[in-house]
């Protein structure tokens, strides 16, 4: 015979096995469910109103054109310059989510994040945002050189940006644009200026 | 001691017979432990398919140990297709044709006829699936016949879509085995020690009968023909390193021992190079490993094929052209059956052509469907020491061609003889901008339009030579025109010119 306490024992093991067994088997379902949900999420809308209501410049891309274009808005800021940065951000993707848009970026496309350290942004792009985007050297660049200018152009003393995918740092954005190396926001606005579209005052 | 006489009886409690239950009981605790993670998550599979229109892929999915297929995204590149759901009933219409589905159920009506899948239908996200097996009892009535099916190749062939092949052993002007393909073919090759294995992803390529030949040569053993998960492949066996080469129309691939194939190509400059396998060598003369003669190690020795004196080393290129993307990188997707990597190859063929005919030494990274990486394309640029770097791509936006220069920010340009990764490019913006200048003077000529930009455009930043970025946009609105022989032609042609007059007007 098995003593009692072994038998207690291995009873309250297999309890223990089971139930991780049951939570592990939930946490897979949720992964497998998580890309599914992200691609049908809305388009991000601007974050909630908190601040002052302030002037903002946003750094819209055309593909027709080829170009960007400075376009002023208001949006309630919050003091912190990651938050600000941002919201500005947000206010670009949203744009670009909208069904209008002359630079359509994928639904459920974000902002993870944003941190700044010493005169660098690192922006933290999100998954939609990157594997639905549309390959090419044009439309890839288009993207890239508006989050940087509209970055640089709301958070003066942003000297250099930083592009992640969820954290992660990756060769291209869709095959083309680079992300590997740090964008210098001068070198960033001749660019945009040269483009045609309107490069920072 | 009485911790003594319970250490006894506990030993006696774990006598044999109670040791195999607690071993047991063990062992299915590890087990309900271990479950959770076994199950080994599969990789995604895809249905090639192959049509007059062109050749593409869609996803499989399994239910009940079935592959089925999502029937709208196999129809769509085929013809006008609609679907609407309708209560249980899903119904669609492809070219004017209905077809009503059941979820759960096994017969489908297909306009006034009754037809029976192999297993029940099931919808999903939107999705119709129906199962693989039952692909060509649904297409039949629906297309061009015939439809064929390569079911455990995962390979669907329609409307007579087909390369068929022939092989022959040549013995002059040196031992190799000529391919013949009915049709142009572009596939990825890969050398490995004792074999030289083509795989074709595009090409509706058939297996010959018999599907392995047996050679009388004293290189090259065998073919073999296989197909699987979407691809077919041949692969010829050997006792020596192999190489090919192929013919200006890439309908023949000539394959031979490495010595005597390079020795051919030599005094053909202008004729397409040989495929490396490897891209890593950094040379536009690959150099594979070299095998062993396998029938004389068996009797104890080593030998090589009879050494064969090679000519004089090529001189260095000029001008460096790098079609992107390519392998399993396929850039662009232009339309739902053409590549950016394939449209840039084509044109890069071309580009090399047209500077080789203006009497340019030119180096193509890549002739084939091969991936290399955007450090290994910097690294092969740069150690060819050419004077001008061409990269090619290809665009749906807009019209016309962008010219593309590194985006760098405002430093001091490096001096010496090492220069920074990083800003390589910096010490020849200057000249980049001027053949960049160049290239869009001679497609003005041609009155075809341009725009010259920055971007941040890797490898760009790491070239050390006069560097430049090309993406060709089809001229109207149609992307299809990027595929015109017409219009490469036209493109390629115009690069060429602007390379040679950056290059004489370069000073040296």
């Amino acid at each position: 015979m098995i003593p009692r306490h072994l038998k207690i024992t291995f009873g309250l093991l297999l309890v223990a096995a089971l139930a991780s067994g049951i939570y592990m088997w939930m946490l897979k379902r949720h992964e497998r469910q998580a890309p599914q949900t992200a691609q049908l999420q809305q388009p991000v809308a601007p974050p909630p109103a908190t601040g002052t209501p302030l002037t903002v410049a946003l750094y819209l891309a055309d593909d027709q054109q080829g170009a960007l274009h400075r376009e002023e808005t208001s949006l309630s800021l919050p003091a912190d310059p990651s938050l600000r940065a941002q919201s500005v951000l947000r206010a670009v993707i949203a744009r670009y989510t909208q069904k209008d848009s002359t630079h359509p970026l994928p639904a459920g496309a974000d902002v993870n994040d944003v941190y700044i350290v010493d005169g660098t942004a690192v922006v933290d792009l999100n998954d939609a945002l990157a594997s639905g985007h549309r390959s090419g050297v044009m439309v890839e660049e288009l993207t890239v050189l508006s989050l940087v200018q509209t970055v640089a152009a709301n958070l003066p003393g942003i000297t250099q940006v930083k592009i992640l995918v969820n954290g992660q740092e990756r060769d291209t954005l869709a095959g083309h644009a680079d992300l590997a190396d740090l964008y210098d926001v001068a070198a960033v606005n001749r660019a945009v200026g040269q483009m045609g579209g309107t490069s920072s005052p | 001691m009485a911790w003594t006489k319970r250490l006894r009886q506990n030993r006696r409690r774990w006598a044999p017979g109670h040791s195999r239950s607690s071993v047991a009981a063990v062992a299915l605790l590890l087990l309900l432990l271990w479950l959770p993670q076994a199950r080994p998550v599969a990789a995604q599979e895809y249905l090639s398919v192959y049509s007059p229109r062109g050749t593409f892929s869609v996803p499989l999915q399994e239910y009940g140990g079935r592959d089925y297929v999502a029937i709208l995204d196999l129809l769509a590149p085929l013809g006008e297709v609609t679907a609407r759901q309708d209560g249980h009933k899903w119904k669609l219409r492809f070219n004017n044709v209905e077809i009503e589905f059941q979820e759960g159920k096994i017969p489908v009506k297909l306009a006034n006829r009754r037809l029976e899948l192999a297993s029940i239908f099931h919808f999903q996200d939107g999705r119709g699936l129906v199962p693989l097996s039952s692909l060509v009892a649904l297409l039949s009535p629906l297309l061009q016949p015939p439809v064929e099916l390569h079911e455990t190749a995962r390979r669907l062939f329609l409307g007579g879509a087909a390369v068929h092949f022939s092989a022959e052993v040549v013995r002059s002007p040196s031992d190799s085995v000529v391919l013949t393909f009915t049709a142009p073919v572009n596939p990825s090759i890969a050398t490995e020690p004792g074999r030289l294995s083509m795989t074709f992803v595009r090409e509706p390529l058939l297996h010959p009968s018999p599907s392995t030949m047996n050679f009388e040569d004293q290189y090259i053993s065998s073919l073999s023909y296989r197909e699987a998960e979407g691809v077919a492949e041949l692969t010829l066996n050997s006792n020596v390193p192999l190489l090919a080469r192929f013919s200006s129309d890439r309908k023949t691939i000539t394959v031979g021992p490495v010595v005597q194939i390079v020795a051919q190509a030599k005094p053909q400059p202008a004729a397409p190079l040989a495929t490396p396998a490897s891209p890593n060598p950094p040379s536009s003369t690959p150099v594979p490993i070299p095998t062993p003669n396998v029938g004389a190690a068996a009797s104890g020795q080593l030998a090589f094929p009879p050494p064969i004196p090679l000519a004089a080393p090529a001189p260095p290129p000029v001008v460096v052209v790098d079609a992107s993307h390519g392998g399993t990188e396929p850039g662009a997707a232009l339309s739902d059956t053409l590549a950016e990597k394939d449209v840039v190859l084509s044109i890069a063929q071309r580009l090399h052509n047209e500077l080789e005919a203006r009497g340019l030494h030119t180096m193509l990274l890549r002739n084939s469907d091969t991936a290399l990486s955007l450090d290994q394309r910097a690294i092969l640029a740069n150690t060819s020491r050419a004077r001008f770097y061409i990269s090619l791509h290809a665009g749906s936006l807009g019209s016309g061609v962008r010219l593309y220069t590194a985006l760098l920010p405002p430093i001091t340009p490096a001096s010496g003889m090492f220069l920074p990764w990083d800003s390589a490019q910096a010490s020849y913006l200057s000249s980049s901008q001027t053949l960049s200048g160049d290239i869009a003077t001679e497609l003005g000529k041609l009155n075809v339009s341009s725009r010259q930009m920055q971007a941040p455009l890797p490898p760009l930043n790491h070239i050390a030579a006069a560097a430049v970025a090309v993406e060709v946009v089809p001229p109207g609105a149609d992307v299809t025109q990027l595929n015109s022989a017409a219009y490469q032609e036209q493109i390629a042609g115009a690069i060429a010119a602007g390379v040679a007059r950056a290059q004489n007007g370069a000073t040296p």
